[in-house]
């Protein structure tokens, strides 16, 4: 495993150790032997002689033994010269939970830069600084100052937030809820997320992984780390900072640029984690997870004694999009014979308000074997009779007989203490107070299962071009200090791979406008161009359907005057005469750069409404050709494509080459910061797209 | 070679009168001439050592050209910007008439070319007696007219001034379009340049818009607006072309940051999120409003990618309005707008004609 000097050591020294119990240093001194700690453990403080029976030393190099781990917390100022120390006795790595670093701004800034400078200079790792420590409860080893120490389990938990971290350890202990381990990343100045997710990605007593973030350091390699991770565990992420507020209370926690929520949700897309909405839906996935196999599919058998509950699970799978079957005509049969006539054998199956342990593993034993079942969620209500210990028994035994569909429990009402859900959580059956939630878990499993079977399929062979033209037209506006391109340079750029676009000129005159109609061949468009005008339809920028040169020539001075009334402040680059094309399906592709994950694909509804109906779908690029057809499919315009009402279905695998074509662009251009073809218009099955629009801006 | 008098006017302010008149100096210099400076009717547009009111644009000219004349010389009359009709009221006006030859001949004594720089437009001064093309026949000096284009009209601008100076039995030795939009250089060249042609007009020069020119650095706006430097400065040189407020969220924020060209970004401090954004998206400076200080994480991201942090008292629309009254303005040993001047005056205008 990566990181053993973090997760396994054999020796921790704590620098800063101290007798006064209020201190930071005596409370992780203390935690790590309450933890039972069975390697060496070095108290180090100059003005004591022993703690709490250790022998004090008054420096880490009287420390008699090797130490892999440095737990230190002393007063910020004196951490860089401690990790000097440190790093002269040959410590593997450190773990700084002092605070007063770059979160107090500049000179705590420099004070961590020439901690990283130390620990690179001897090869340390380093974790924190700010932070509350680290937990391996498989190592007995809670080398933390967190108020409780936590159960042993199989979830592992990854924190951005320190103070968050220990609320959820007590809360997790009053669950019984049980961690293999626990870290707080602190300011990450060298130790950061990614590097405790691959680490823990091979711990083989880790089944689970939970992370807390609120934004990445390093955005691609973040990808990739998590990206081999998600296929050996599965990650759950909670990503703080997802509305405005949220974003603008990221910054000045964390005091850089909180990712945009759309990057980051493409980004778990793609590597494979699955996200989770909040600290409840968290936890509940972290549990389904922790003991439970992967769902094969999304067929949910549910099984009740109570009418009311079995209805609302089954409104929250199919609103999740999970299935609930019919069983087999012969195993309806057979139950007709051993469930009270009364019972309801659809699913989900109602085994009645007075059903005994017996009714429940008829049902639950049924849907263990039958192929048209991949879950299987067990609704308990307290009624009369309930034997709520015998039932759970009966499912434990089951799970132990039929170890390949999870089984989530719904036991309603019932107290954490009662023996009924201590039976399923020694088990761990994961249990849920609501139906929903269950739904919720059983769905995540599904998505599992499918990020496990996600191909390994690799972005399409790029196109061969000679960007020369490209990179001089990028170069020429650059120069010239513009950050926006003309319709003509873009145009450059859509030709040099290929992108079709109609023909089109720019006119800057009036009997010019004429020429190029004249040269196009009519009917054409004519269309005002100005960079300060984003939306041309808004103030009657484009007039279509122009038959003759008279009209072209009058519709120059039309457009023009418009414009002037409309925008008197916008400068008039000229006007677009293009080739009139026939009518298709309106669509929309663009990038932009994202700072952290970079280019990031967009698709949707295209035309003067996307920006109302929000009907867009989002891939972090290099994109395969399988990615882009989801993008496409995600999207309600997905459904006019196929074709509705008798339409001919669209030339979807033309837009998937314009996908994949952008997503080039932006890959081999590092100056485009964003892209944009509005509208896309697509033609009848194999009649292709023509890019009616492209608007392309480059950084500084 | 016989001393040169040029007169360089114009119709209205900001036409880029000093462009010319820098260009010309240097030059001149260039070629080895004694170069000389005056301005006949000046306006008071800054207050001297002396606590006197004075024509900035004299001021540069003479620290440009290192001239020697007291800057009463170099412009004996100053008027007021809006008020200034009592003074003259019960004066003899052709004392003033005769000071300002006076005061030429003193300013022109030695000189290889004398550069006289016009009033806002033609006519100022008619009052003192002392129009325009009164005052070139007295200097003996030609007249080049600068004009900022701005639309077709500029060619009933030029003609006027043709017909006004033929009133006076001078004629328009030439005219230089200035400030012209990247996007009408086209039409300039095919409309504009051959329509002036045929009426007889000589046209000397096509100067295209240049943003560098009227483009600020952050140290120019922290003098014009004051204020506290808390971080970045190292890059009190950035060069400032686009003003934007930051009041939007965080999202759009970033959005309206990536299309921006060199942009200074005003904000509270206590959008810390603005602040990010805009120091991730490459802004030039980034103002902070309202005396609020910003959180202290930002500062050394800021240090790291030189981007000043000026913290101000006023709130954002004053600041607005501070920084862009500077915009445009050629200062006193402002070293970079002097060789961008000089360089696309070169470049653009055919200045051998006019030397």
């Amino acid at each position: 495993m990566k990181l053993d000097a973090f997760f396994k050591p054999r020796s921790i020294a704590v620098v800063g150790a101290s007798r006064d119990q209020e201190k930071v240093g005596h409370r992780v001194f203390r935690n790590i032997i309450d933890s039972g700690f069975e390697g060496n453990l070095y108290p180090i403080n100059p003005n004591t002689a022993d703690l709490l029976g250790y022998k004090c030393f008054k420096s880490i190099l009287e420390a008699p033994g090797e130490v892999d781990l440095a737990v230190i917390a002393v007063p910020a100022k004196i951490v860089p010269g401690i990790s000097e120390e440190c790093g002269r006795k040959g410590v593997k790595g450190i773990v700084v939970i002092s605070a007063g670093f770059s979160e107090t701004g500049r000179d705590g800034t420099e004070l961590e830069r020439k901690l990283v400078n130390i620990c690179r200079k001897y090869n340390v790792r380093m974790q924190g600084p700010n932070c509350l420590g680290i937990i391996n409860t498989r190592h007995h080893m809670n080398a933390s100052f967190a108020a409780a120490n936590p159960l042993p389990g199989n979830i592992a938990f990854v924190s951005q937030s320190g103070a968050l971290g220990s609320s959820i350890l007590n809360w997790t202990i009053q669950n019984y809820l049980g961690f293999t381990s626990f870290v707080s990343l602190g300011n990450e100045a060298d130790l950061d997320a990614a590097d405790f997710i691959e680490a823990l990605a091979d711990d083989e007593n880790t089944r689970v992984i939970g992370l807390y973030i609120e934004g990445v350091k390093d955005g691609k390699r973040f990808m990739n780390v998590a990206n081999e991770a998600s296929r050996k565990k599965p990650i759950i992420a909670l990503k703080a900072g997802t509305t405005d507020v949220g974003m603008r209370a990221v910054s000045s926690h964390t005091g850089s640029l909180a990712g945009s929520d759309t990057a980051f949700s493409a980004a778990f897309k793609k590597a494979g984690i699955l996200r989770a909405r909040t600290l409840g839906e968290l936890f509940d996935l972290v549990q389904a997870f922790e003991a439970q196999p992967v769902a094969k599919g999304k067929s949910v058998l549910v099984i009740t004694n109570g009418g009311g509950p079995g209805i609302l699970a089954a409104d929250a799978c199919e609103n999740l999009g999970l299935e609930l079957p019919s069983l087999e005509v012969d195993v309806l049969r057979k139950l007709r014979d051993s469930l009270p006539p009364h019972a309801g054998l659809d699913n989900p199956v109602d085994v009645l308000g007075d059903a005994d342990e017996h009714r429940y593993d008829t049902v639950l034993d049924i849907g263990l074997r039958s192929d048209k079942v991949d879950a299987i969620m067990i609704i308990l209500t307290p009624q009369a009779m309930t034997p709520a210990y015998e039932v759970a028994a009966a499912i434990v035994e089951a799970r132990e007989r039929y170890a390949e569909k999870p089984i989530t429990a719904v036991f309603m009402g019932f107290d954490e203490d009662s023996p009924a859900i201590r039976r399923l959580r020694e088990a761990k059956i994961p249990n849920y107070s609501f139906p929903e939630s269950a739904s919720y878990a059983l769905r995540a499993m599904y998505d599992y299962s499918l990020i496990l079977r996600m191909p390994s399929e690799k972005p399409p062979k790029p196109l061969r071009v000679d960007d020369k033209s490209v990179k001089e037209t990028i170069a020429k506006a650059r120069q010239e200090r513009r950050r926006g391109l003309t319709i003509e340079e873009a145009s450059v750029i859509a030709e040099t791979y290929g992108i079709p676009m109609p023909k089109a000129f720019m006119a800057r005159g009036r009997k010019e406008a004429g020429e190029i109609a004249d040269a196009i061949g009519y009917p054409v468009v004519m269309k005002i161009v100005s960079p300060e005008i984003m939306h041309k339809t808004d103030i009657g920028g484009v007039i279509l359907d122009l038959g003759t040169r008279e009209q072209v020539e009058r519709t120059y001075g039309r457009l023009r005057r418009r414009t002037r009334l409309s925008m008197p402040q916008a400068r008039i680059l000229g006007v677009l005469v293009q080739q009139m094309v026939p009518l298709g399906k309106e669509v929309i592709v663009g990038a932009i750069r994202d700072p952290q994950f970079g280019p990031l694909m967009m698709f949707g509804l295209g035309g003067i409404y996307v920006n109302f109906l929000r009907d867009v779908s989002y891939r972090l690029c290099p994109l395969t050709r399988s990615e882009a057809r989801e993008m496409i499919e995600e999207t309600k315009a997905y459904v006019l494509l196929r074709g509705v009402r008798g339409e001919p279905a669209s030339d979807i695998a033309s837009i998937i080459d314009t996908i994949t074509k952008i997503s080039q662009i932006m890959s081999s251009h590092e100056e485009i910061v964003e892209m944009e073809i509005n509208p896309l218009c697509v033609y009848e099955e194999r009649k292709g797209c023509l890019a009616l629009d492209i608007r392309i801006t480059i950084s500084q | 070679m016989a001393k040169q008098e040029i007169y360089i006017v114009s119709t209205n302010e900001l036409a880029g009168k000093s462009i010319v008149t820098i260009g010309l100096a240097l030059k001149a210099k260039d070629q080895g001439r004694k170069v000389g400076y005056f301005k006949p009717i000046g306006l008071g547009s800054a207050v001297s050592a002396e606590g006197e009111i004075v024509d900035q644009d004299v001021i540069t000219m003479k620290q440009i050209l290192g001239l020697e004349h007291d800057i009463k010389i170099l412009c004996p009359v100053i008027l007021g910007r809006d008020e200034f009709l009592e003074e003259y009221q019960r004066a003899d006006v052709s004392k003033y008439s005769a000071e300002i030859v006076e005061s030429h001949k003193k300013a022109s004594e030695d000189k290889d070319v004398v550069l006289i720089e016009g009033p806002p437009n033609l006519s100022v001064g008619s009052f003192l007696g002392s129009p325009v093309p009164k005052l070139a026949i007295e200097f003996g000096a030609k007249i080049l007219l600068v004009s900022h284009l701005e639309n077709d009209l500029i060619v009933d601008e030029v003609f006027q001034v043709q017909d006004y100076c033929a009133k006076w039995h001078v004629s328009l030795f030439g005219v230089i379009l200035n400030r012209i939009p990247q996007e009408k250089t086209a039409r300039v060249e095919k409309m504009v340049k051959p329509l002036l042609e045929a009426m007889g007009i000589r046209v000397l020069g096509l100067i295209p818009e240049n943003n560098m020119l009227s483009s600020l650095t952050a140290n120019e706006v922290h003098e014009a607006i004051g204020g506290e430097i808390l971080a970045g400065k190292d890059g009190l040189d950035n060069i400032i072309q686009t003003l934007l407020v930051g009041a939007m969220t965080t999202e759009s924020a970033a959005r309206y940051f990536r299309k921006a060209a060199s942009e200074l970004v005003i904000t509270g401090g206590d959008r810390t999120d603005i602040v990010f954004a805009a120091l991730e998206a490459g802004a030039s400076a980034i103002v902070l409003t309202g005396n609020l200080r910003p959180s202290v994480k930002i500062l050394p991201r800021a240090d790291d990618l030189r981007v000043p942090i000026i913290l101000v008292p006023y709130d954002t629309y004053t600041t607005l309005r501070m920084i862009q009254k500077i915009v445009g303005r050629i200062k006193p040993l402002d070293k970079r707008r002097i060789d961008i001047a000089k360089k696309i005056f070169g470049e653009h205008v055919d200045w051998e004609q006019i030397l």
